[in-house]
């Protein structure tokens, strides 16, 4: 998030820190004899903006010797940092502890997701805010000041900018991210597992296009722990908006039961183009683990070919019995667990799932409640047939104006239903031959 | 982790398949290397010492795959390319002076690239003036245009074209004999300007950029771990196909040049030279051959440079993001190739002080990089079980001090 400090927040700014100029004061214990310099520190986790926890100090260049203690015992952070204990009270190692997360190895200079933007950044600096004693994480800083203080010139910038352009946005402006926003995305080497899940939540509600974009600009070993800290119907929704080629490479990293997961999850259309392009015995590998009901609709869509109707159609619509009635079909559509991906449509079919007609929610609710369903429906039942081409079925929905169709056989048998978006991720990808994401 | 059993099969058809799919950064990496530069000190040490230089190629082929295989397996292992790297454990201030320095040695090789261009247009009677403003937009718009896929293809495409020199190599006619003694038995002399030519090769053979472009492709390839193998067996065959290349283009100016005692400064010369003594045909390849060479490295290194430098430094990079998203990315890009074919421009500009400089500037930022890269590696935090073994620590090493002594030496006795 990018806030506008203004000049009547100077006083507040008084009260932070950048963590970058912690790390170059000294350390003196409480009768002010020189300790070591900050290592690292680490973090107490579990809140929304978590207290520094333990500072690591060390000490020396070529025997380097480590001295964990707790932020608690820091008395005062302005100037040099001057500890509450006495020299001979501290004891240093030959080595640190092993630590889960620390601040300068895992957030400094690293990459981040910025939950807000939706984008990965790199981390400048950290902004300390001083609440009581203790230091709070506040904000990461990702801009161009943040990058010259880390050089040392940000005075100087700053003093040659004032004399420019007195004005100028650059004095004005800091680019920072609330910790709030803040996904480190730092891999646990042993795990493969992020570090820090605490922005879980705010993962969850990117939308998850963007959330394929972000997965793609890290690196795969952030990219697999990330992805994998999503739940499973979140990692479908990115799967879906995924190109194939993207879709292919994740699923290499996949072990076969996470893939047989994520595609029960995914719509039927959108897994039937995948596993259609995989190689035959890793299509039938992952079909034994989904499961049975839906491999079989799976198996049955992959029987089509991919630019005709069968292949194009979704198998996951609202179908009743032409018999029913009013009352009890919407009784029945409002206990439907599942998420269909055609809602406005209703299918009318027989005991042997002929296509009898078609109707809509709005047709159902102004309806007699007593009336069988079939008395709702449309007079002309439009429709076409499994064999039918992307392009006819396009010309078809056009020619009628209407956002999804059923897919029936030769005697009348409803297999799916084309939706909109389907049948124009068809037409675009044959108007534009896709082209893909372009890097280096 | 995975749980496909084709790749567990692996038959010889399989293994090539793959092998296709991971091929491209090692051997387009090494390819460039043979650019203007490269081919202007390959002709001069033809044309000057003979055969006597050629054994200099198997330690120095050995030395640039093992440099280049650490870059693909840290590559490969991290995901991250070799400036991101640099920042995540070496911290801001470092990465900017290193990004700075790389920034400058590159600018100085899309110089003496587009020197290149402009020079062997000029042998087929293309003015500089056409060719350079016509090879700056081509070499732009290729790159922004295209596709990751599309333009590691024209890369490939563009490798095919480096067998002209191989070819030129045979119409040269050499004593076959004499180069194969050449090439197996060493020859030193201790005079200033075998050394000066001896370490002139090791300078330009072994660029600072082509690590982190190698890495920056392998990542950007998205190579598995388990496919590292074909990886690595990709840079074997790009660091020897390029030194069979700079082979062929000494034999082909020992053959004629040195033969009949002729002095050349450039590669142009080189083929101007080869008119009379090896026919038309000849002298046209190799000037062929200069031309895609220079502008496949001019479209290289500018990329590769602006990739590495926003990396670096946290700002957006790539050609798939629009030009608001990702300014400095674009402006670098842009900025590196419109000055470098202008500086060319200018009527007055030295090309061969262009190329020297662009080899100094090489040589000053190469250990630097190489240190960096054997503190990486060796990260246990990294690479974990990937990392240096003690024998290829000592090996990388001793071949890291050897290239710095020799290219600190060069840019010593260079400005002396």
């Amino acid at each position: 998030m990018v806030n506008n400090i203004n000049e009547a927040k100077v006083q507040a700014a008084a009260m932070f820190i950048n963590f970058s100029e912690i790390l170059k004061r000294d350390i003196r214990d409480s009768d002010g004899i020189f300790l070591g310099n900050v290592w690292d520190i680490s973090l107490k986790l579990g809140e929304i903006y978590p207290k520094l926890n333990e500072l690591i100090i060390y000490k020396g260049s070529f025997r380097r010797v480590y001295a964990t203690l707790l932020w608690s015992s820091v008395s005062n952070v302005d100037g040099d940092i001057i500890l509450n204990v006495k020299k001979d009270d501290i004891k240093f190692e030959n080595q640190t502890k092993e630590y889960e997360f620390l601040l300068k190895r895992d957030i400094l200079d690293q990459q981040v997701v910025d939950t807000f933007n939706h984008k990965v950044r790199r981390v400048n600096d950290i902004h300390l805010l001083k609440v009581d004693h203790e230091l709070v994480i506040a904000h990461v800083d990702i801009g161009l000041r943040g990058l010259l203080r880390r050089l040392g010139w940000e005075k100087t910038v700053d003093f040659i900018i004032k004399i420019l352009a007195k004005n100028s946005k650059y004095l004005k402006k800091e680019d920072l991210i609330s910790w709030k926003y803040v996904h480190p995305v730092s891999v646990n080497p042993a795990s493969m597992t992020m570090k820090l899940s605490v922005s879980e939540k705010q993962l969850q509600a990117i939308p998850a296009a963007d959330l394929g974009d972000i997965i793609f600009d890290l690196n795969h070993n952030q990219r697999m722990a990330l992805f994998r800290a999503l739940d499973v119907k979140t990692k479908a929704k990115v799967f879906e908006n995924l190109e194939l080629e993207e879709q292919k490479a994740m699923l290499k990293e996949l072990d076969k039961k996470e893939a047989a997961q994520i595609i029960t999850y995914m719509s039927s259309d959108e897994a039937t183009d995948l596993l259609e392009e995989l190689p035959r015995n890793m299509t039938k590998n992952i079909l034994t683990l989904v499961e049975s009901s839906r491999a079989k609709k799976l198996s049955t869509l992959l029987g089509y070919s991919s630019d005709s109707a069968g292949g194009l159609m979704t198998t996951e619509f609202v179908a009743i019995h032409e018999t029913m009635t009013v009352e009890a079909a919407i009784e029945y559509i409002k206990n439907q667990t599942k998420e269909f991906e055609v809602v406005p449509y209703i299918y009318l079919t027989d005991d042997k799932n002929h296509l009898k007609g078609i109707t809509t929610i709005r047709r159902l609710l102004f309806a007699d409640p007593k009336d069988t369903v079939l008395k709702t429906a449309f007079p002309k039942t439009l429709y076409v047939y499994l064999n039918n081409s992307a392009k006819e079925v396009a010309y078809f929905m056009e020619k009628y104006k209407i956002s999804s169709i059923p897919v029936i056989d030769e005697n009348k048998v409803l297999h799916g239903v084309i939706t909109m978006d389907d049948i124009l991720s068809q037409v675009i990808s044959i108007a534009w031959r896709k082209s893909k994401p372009k890097r280096l | 982790m995975n749980g496909n059993e084709s790749v567990r099969n692996p038959t010889l058809f399989r293994n090539l398949l793959i092998f296709l799919s991971v091929m491209g950064p090692g051997i387009i990496t090494a390819n460039v290397d043979n650019d203007a530069g490269g081919i202007a000190t390959y002709s001069v040490a033809g044309a000057h010492f003979g055969y006597s230089m050629l054994w200099i190629f198997i330690p120095m082929t050995l030395v640039l795959i093992i440099i280049q295989e650490m870059c693909s397996r840290m590559g490969v292992v991290t995901g991250k390319g070799l400036a991101d790297l640099i920042r995540e454990k070496f911290g801001a201030k470092v990465t900017f002076y290193a990004m700075l320095a790389l920034l400058v040695s590159n600018f100085t090789n899309t110089i003496s690239e587009f020197s290149g261009i402009a020079a062997s247009c000029e042998i087929f009677g293309i003015s500089r003036y056409v060719s350079l403003p016509i090879a700056a937009i081509f070499v732009w718009w290729v790159v922004v245009k295209g596709t990751y896929k599309s333009v590691e293809k024209i890369f490939l495409a563009a490798c095919l074209f480096y067998f002209s020199y191989i070819i030129t190599g045979f119409l040269a006619h050499p004593k076959w004999s004499g180069v194969l003694k050449e090439a197996v038995y060493p020859t030193f002399r201790f005079n200033k300007s075998f050394i000066l030519m001896m370490m002139g090769l090791v300078g330009t053979t072994i660029a600072p950029w082509m690590q982190f472009y190698q890495q920056s492709a392998v990542v950007e390839k998205g190579i598995n771990v388990k496919d590292y193998k074909y990886a690595r067996l990709d840079v074997i065959i790009g660091g020897i196909v390029v030194s069979i290349v700079a082979v062929f283009i000494i034999i082909s100016c020992a053959a004629t040049l040195f033969k009949n005692g002729i002095r050349i400064e450039t590669a142009q010369d080189a083929a101007l030279a080869l008119k009379p003594l090896a026919g038309n045909y000849c002298s046209m390849l190799f000037a062929f051959g200069l031309f895609n060479a220079s502008l496949f490295s001019a479209m290289i290194l500018p990329l590769a440079t602006a990739y590495s430098v926003c990396e670096g430094l946290g700002w957006e990079t790539g050609v798939d993001r629009r030009l608001k998203e990702a300014p400095q990315f674009y402006f670098l890009f842009t900025a590196l190739i419109v000055i470098g074919a202008g500086v060319i421009m200018y009527p007055k500009i030295n090309l061969v002080m262009v190329m020297l400089l662009s080899q100094a500037a090489n040589s000053v930022f190469l250990p630097f990089v190489l240190i960096f890269m054997l503190l990486l590696i060796n990260d246990k935090h990294l690479m974990g079980q990937y990392r240096n073994s003690k024998f290829f620590n000592i090996v990388s090493c001793a071949a890291i001090v050897i290239t710095i002594a020799l290219t600190i030496a060069f840019a010593i006795t260079e400005f002396l």
